[in-house]
């Protein structure tokens, strides 16, 4: 991994931890999202382990990506495409299920729902999809949805 | 520019040293050194001579596809035969008129001067070989030759393509230059043991007859490096694989006697551990395969263009030694003109673009490029594919046609070091491991890089950096000025040192 992707893939996700642990608490803590429908200090507990349900298989995900792109050599310096895709979509199968867990045990809300949708999807796309579209080493760069315009970009 | 380096290869034999000569110059052993190749053979459709001006002529064909390629100037000034412009058929008995000497006979008294000839020609040549059909060559009888060679004179010299090389070495020497002369030839056989030191003298008494002074002419004298086993069931005369030790020393012998001082330099190789070839009389059969001997001949031209200037006089004795009998490996390879690293240097490169990135390109060229791209991002590197190009190339057909160039030079070099390598039994060959030539861009994918040079010292580290994947790594990371194949191929080129 060349030290600017290794830089990137650090850089993002402190973005995105300080987003999910800072940032977006913040907004419901100070009331800059009110919510009239339950306790704030009842709900954010729970609020919180939502968080890290989601927080955790997100960074989990990104780390297996990023190791396995870093260590396994395609034969030739050739890659299947397809493959390593649909490898992509799995592992990004976990956050979404997290998502869906952090949901559904840990929101009594019905106000916070839609945020919550929203500032998970956001973390995840960052923490997962951005960490591996713009820090991907080697042969796998383009692999990641976008890679081709993203990494271009970037050059 | 520098001196220009004259080969002529004389006979079969001659003839693949000056292929080996051509390969080697492919590789860059000769860069900047122009090198002017003529072809002597009495056999006009020898397989080695064919094989060996069909390699020429490939080679010259695909560098005006490549014209920033830093190679030789390589110029193939054809075929001369003893018996070209004579009219009649190619057998000695006509060459002499020995009917006519023979139309007289001594009925009694004296026989006069011409029948005299006559009955000495009867002492030296048997009536086979008097009726021998020469078409096939001198079929290694270095008697026989030799009486056709004494007849040339320097009038025969006048004729092309020998007058269109004196002009061009007169036209050097007027220039202030110092070109060098190398015949080559085998001295076991037929037309290289006869023809050696009578060309050599004729050649010099001709430049000295023209005025033309300050060239240097040397001679390759090929000793037995090979036999063959004998055809019973072959009833014309035929070369002798048991007499080349024969030839060998009494050419060797005439040589030391009255031809020394013909030649400023002279180098003689061959090797006691003798490969086995096929029969052959001659023509489009006598086709051998590549030997490791003929290698140390291009390199000795090599040496002969830097050294070969010894003092009128003077005589220098250069010994060529090996560290095993029986092998060959790098450290017997003489560092002349760097050879040791353009070789490896160029068999790494070959492999790598046959193997790899040629095949790979032809992928290219049949496949969505984005696709493609995102399998291959080096591709990306080179050539155009959609956003963020700049003004790389896109590959296009032109692109593909120096692509095959490249892959034409790679194949011919690799045929040959493969032949080099496999068939200069039984000496061994230890400085390639090559796969052969159909295996390559069949799913290796380079793979045998790091082992394809014999005892290239590497470390774990060197290893990794070998691996193609590390290699298609660094070219993603490269930023190219113009793209291309060109630029693709100078890269690689330079990654394989």
């Amino acid at each position: 991994m060349k030290p600017n992707e290794l830089i990137r893939a650090i850089a993002i996700t402190i973005v995105g931890i300080g987003l999910m642990v800072g940032l977006q608490p913040w907004l419901f803590y100070s009331e800059t999202i009110f919510l009239g429908d339950v306790d704030l200090e009842d709900w954010f507990p729970q609020y919180q382990i939502g968080t890290w349900v989601v927080l955790a298989p997100t960074l989990m995900v990104s780390l297996i990506w990023l190791l396995a792109t870093s260590t396994i050599k395609p034969k030739g310096g050739n890659v299947d495409v397809s493959t390593w895709r649909v490898l992509w979509f799995l592992l990004f199968l976990f956050p979404v299920l997290a998502i869906c867990a952090a949901l559904y045990f840990f929101n009594p809300s019905d106000a916070a729902l839609i945020w919550l949708v929203v500032f998970y999807t956001v973390d995840v796309l960052c923490l997962y999809w951005l960490v591996t579209v713009t820090s991907t080493p080697g042969a796998y760069v383009y692999v990641p949805p976008l890679g081709l315009f993203v990494r271009r970009l970037l050059r | 520019m520098a001196n220009s380096l004259y080969l002529i290869g004389i006979g079969g034999t001659g003839s693949k040293v000056l292929e080996a000569v051509t390969q080697m110059a492919s590789v860059g052993l000769f860069r900047g050194i122009p090198v002017r190749m003529l072809f002597v053979d009495a056999d006009e459709t020898n397989g080695n001579l064919t094989r060996s001006r069909t390699t020429l002529q490939e080679c010259n064909q695909v560098r005006p596809a490549l014209p920033w390629l830093n190679t030789t100037e390589l110029e193939d000034y054809g075929l001369w035969s003893p018996f070209s412009n004579l009219p009649g058929s190619k057998r000695l008995d006509n060459f002499f008129d020995y009917n006519n000497l023979k139309a007289n006979p001594a009925t009694g008294g004296e026989p006069d001067d011409r029948a005299k000839l006559g009955y000495l020609f009867d002492v030296l040549y048997t009536e086979a070989e008097r009726k021998a059909s020469l078409d096939v060559g001198f079929r290694g009888r270095p008697a026989i030759g030799s009486a056709i060679m004494s007849q040339i004179n320097l009038s025969r010299l006048s004729e092309k393509p020998w007058s269109t090389l004196i002009q061009r070495i007169q036209a050097e020497v007027g220039g202030g230059k110092r070109p060098s002369v190398l015949l080559v030839g085998s001295i076991f056989g037929g037309t290289g043991a006869s023809g050696l030191p009578t060309i050599g003298r004729l050649l010099i008494n001709k430049l000295a007859a023209e005025k033309i002074t300050n060239v240097q002419v040397g001679a390759i004298f090929l000793l037995p490096y090979f036999q063959f086993l004998p055809n019973t069931e072959q009833q014309e005369i035929y070369a002798r694989a048991d007499q080349f030790g024969l030839n060998t020393e009494s050419a060797l012998r005439y040589y030391l006697g009255q031809a020394s001082g013909v030649f400023s330099q002279v180098y003689l190789m061959g090797s006691p551990n003798r490969s086995e070839y096929s029969f052959s009389t001659g023509k489009e059969d006598q086709r051998n395969q590549s030997h490791l001997v003929e290698l140390y001949g291009a390199l000795a031209a090599r040496h002969f263009v830097e050294q070969g200037n010894v003092a009128p006089g003077q005589s220098e004795v250069i010994l060529m030694t090996r560290q095993k009998d029986k092998s060959i490996s790098w450290g017997d390879i003489p560092a002349i003109g760097n050879a040791r690293q353009l070789l490896s240097q160029s068999v790494r490169f070959a492999y790598l673009w046959l193997d790899s990135f040629y095949p790979s390109l032809k992928q290219a060229a049949s496949q969505n490029t984005r696709d493609f791209l995102k399998a291959n991002p080096w591709y990306g590197s080179f050539f155009k594919a959609g956003m963020f190009s700049g003004n790389l190339p896109g590959l296009d057909a032109s692109q593909l046609q120096e692509a095959k160039a490249v892959a034409i030079l790679c194949e011919n070099l690799w045929r040959w070091v493969s032949d080099v390598q496999r068939n200069s039994s039984p000496e061994q060959v230890a400085l390639f491991r090559c796969p052969p030539l159909e295996k390559l861009g069949q799913g290796m994918n380079g793979e045998m890089l790091a082992e394809l040079v014999v005892g290239r010292t590497t470390t774990q580290e060197q290893k990794k950096e070998d691996q193609v994947g590390s290699i298609k790594g660094w070219l993603q990371s490269y930023r190219a000025e113009r793209g291309g194949v060109r630029e693709l191929v100078q890269r690689l080129y330079e990654r394989c040192a």
